[in-house]
């Protein structure tokens, strides 16, 4: 398996390339890219400024390990406004098409809002479709679509076997899980989730949850890898019984208040001896 | 209670009587359950698998049945036919769990410990090396390490053994729950136990 973290990751003041070579000399075989979320990597980044950022990673000796992105919290696929859904499906098609400039065969999208306005049906049906379609883009470009569950946040998919029915709905293979092991909250077992939808699996973010914190109040329900309540042993486990061999993605939310380098350095050991099963 | 030589002989002599309906036996796929609900769900789990051509016969979630079958079962395994004799631990009472240690020993020759909590995960490493969820309690097997097909950490917990024409699988944990809840990786090694049982296991 192969190491991987966020550009989102990168300490504020610091350039795209003193993250890369941060990223790269705490030992990460490759970089989560955030369409969105830094301004290396925006929208309106053009795809002569892409080729350089693709030539800036290669040259700090990293890959790409999968194109995500920040925006569908605001223009979601499932959205009742026209306009929100058409900007979802650009964002998404950008995703694709940068993804096959950086040599990469995987994106990540969050597809699906639940909200008191927005019924769990209506987000259903739509978001389906709007895969279907984009699902067909994603094959002839060859890149994975990776559906990310974000149990507790999008009020949607929340079991395994939903979403297991939800891809069989979507009827594409280029489209699948990216599964986060930290979103599972108190909904259920990272373990059980890999168990069930391992072949779907595109990628696997790695995080940890204090799960009696919940998604509410002033403290990140998310912590570091090996200092919540996954039970990580396990998971290692269910990743071998499904066969999953490829990248692990940190995603960190709680920053260090101090030395925000050292965050990068702690999760690439905490990966390493993740991936060792010396557990 | 009778001894292993005893009870073999009253197999193979009782072999002539009741030839003729084991000679139709010894031909397929057939599935033994117990009335208990986990016997019921594992044979539901093993129906699923596709049946192959030679004699298998699954012994699920062995209890009372099949203690009583033992002797039986074992004159079939001469003439030819595979048993996958699959372990119902939490089902059994102190006495039965006995009563099963000692049919096991006298007419299979086989040697268990006693049950454990296995941990989530059960290792195939025959027909085919695969991760498959364990079920309950497990039992320790004692025997050859060349004829141990799984194992939880050290600890074997399935083997293998031929005897005259064919053999037995024993397994220490159940599967067939597992091919009920539709689990891939207990379906492929189900599947591989059944077309493969007749060859040789690796020697490790």
């Amino acid at each position: 398996m192969k190491r991987s973290i966020g550009d989102n990751i990168f300490p504020a003041k610091m350039t795209f390339e003193e993250g890369l070579h941060l990223v790269n000399k705490a030992g990460y075989d490759g970089i989560e890219l955030w369409l969105g979320d830094r301004p290396w990597f925006q929208m309106k980044t053009t795809a002569a400024q892409v080729q350089q950022l693709r030539r800036q990673i290669a040259e700090a000796g990293l890959q790409v390990s999968n194109v995500s992105n920040s925006l569908d919290w605001e223009e979601n696929v499932s959205s009742r406004e026209p306009a929100k859904r058409a900007a979802a499906s650009d964002h998404i098609r950008r995703q694709i098409e940068t993804a096959q400039i950086f040599g990469c065969d995987a994106i990540l999208v969050v597809a699906g809002l639940v909200t008191p306005d927005t019924p769990y049906n209506e987000v259903y049906k739509r978001t389906v479709d709007s895969l279907q379609h984009l699902g067909e883009e994603a094959a002839a470009a060859r890149v994975k679509i990776g559906v990310e569950n974000c149990c507790a946040e999008q009020k949607f998919l929340l079991s395994p076997r939903e979403f297991k029915l939800f891809l069989s709905d979507v009827g594409n293979p280029w489209v699948g899980i990216h599964l986060d092991v930290g979103n599972i909250h108190d909904t259920g077992f990272a373990e059980q989730w890999i168990e069930m939808l391992g072949p779907h699996i595109t990628r696997i973010h790695l995080k940890d949850v204090l799960k009696h914190r919940g998604r509410c109040g002033q403290e990140s329900v998310y912590t570091n890898i090996f200092l919540g309540d996954n039970n990580w042993r396990t998971i290692r486990d269910a990743l071998t019984k499904v066969g999953y061999d490829g990248w692990l993605i940190a995603e960190m939310e709680a920053r260090y208040r101090y030395a925000p380098d050292q965050q990068v350095y702690d999760t690439a050991a905490a990966m390493k001896r993740f991936i060792s099963g010396e557990l | 209670m009778q001894t292993r030589r005893q009870l073999l002989r009253q197999a193979l002599t009782a072999g002539v009587a009741i030839h003729t309906s084991q000679s139709r036996t010894a031909r397929r796929f057939e599935i033994l359950s117990e009335s208990t609900a986990l016997s019921q769900e594992s044979a539901r789990g093993f129906a699923t698998v596709a049946a192959p051509h030679h004699a298998v016969i699954v012994v699920c979630g062995a209890g009372e049945k099949a203690l009583t079958a033992a002797p039986h079962l074992f004159h079939c395994a001469l003439q030819g036919a595979w048993l996958l004799w699959e372990s119902a631990l939490h089902d059994l009472q102190p006495f039965q769990f006995r009563q099963l240690q000692s049919t096991l020993r006298t007419v299979f020759d086989i040697n268990i410990g006693m049950p454990f909590h296995p941990g989530l995960y059960i290792e195939y490493i025959w027909p085919k090396p695969a991760v498959t969820r364990s079920f309950l309690e497990a039992v320790a097997v004692e025997c050859n390490p060349a004829e141990v097909i799984a194992r939880h950490a050290a600890t074997p917990v399935a083997m293998r053994r031929r005897i005259g024409r064919g053999g037995i699988v024993f397994l220490g944990s159940m599967l067939g729950p597992n091919l009920y809840a539709e689990e891939p990786e207990a379906y492929a090694i189900a599947t591989n136990l059944l077309y493969s049982s007749r060859s040789r296991p690796p020697v490790l």
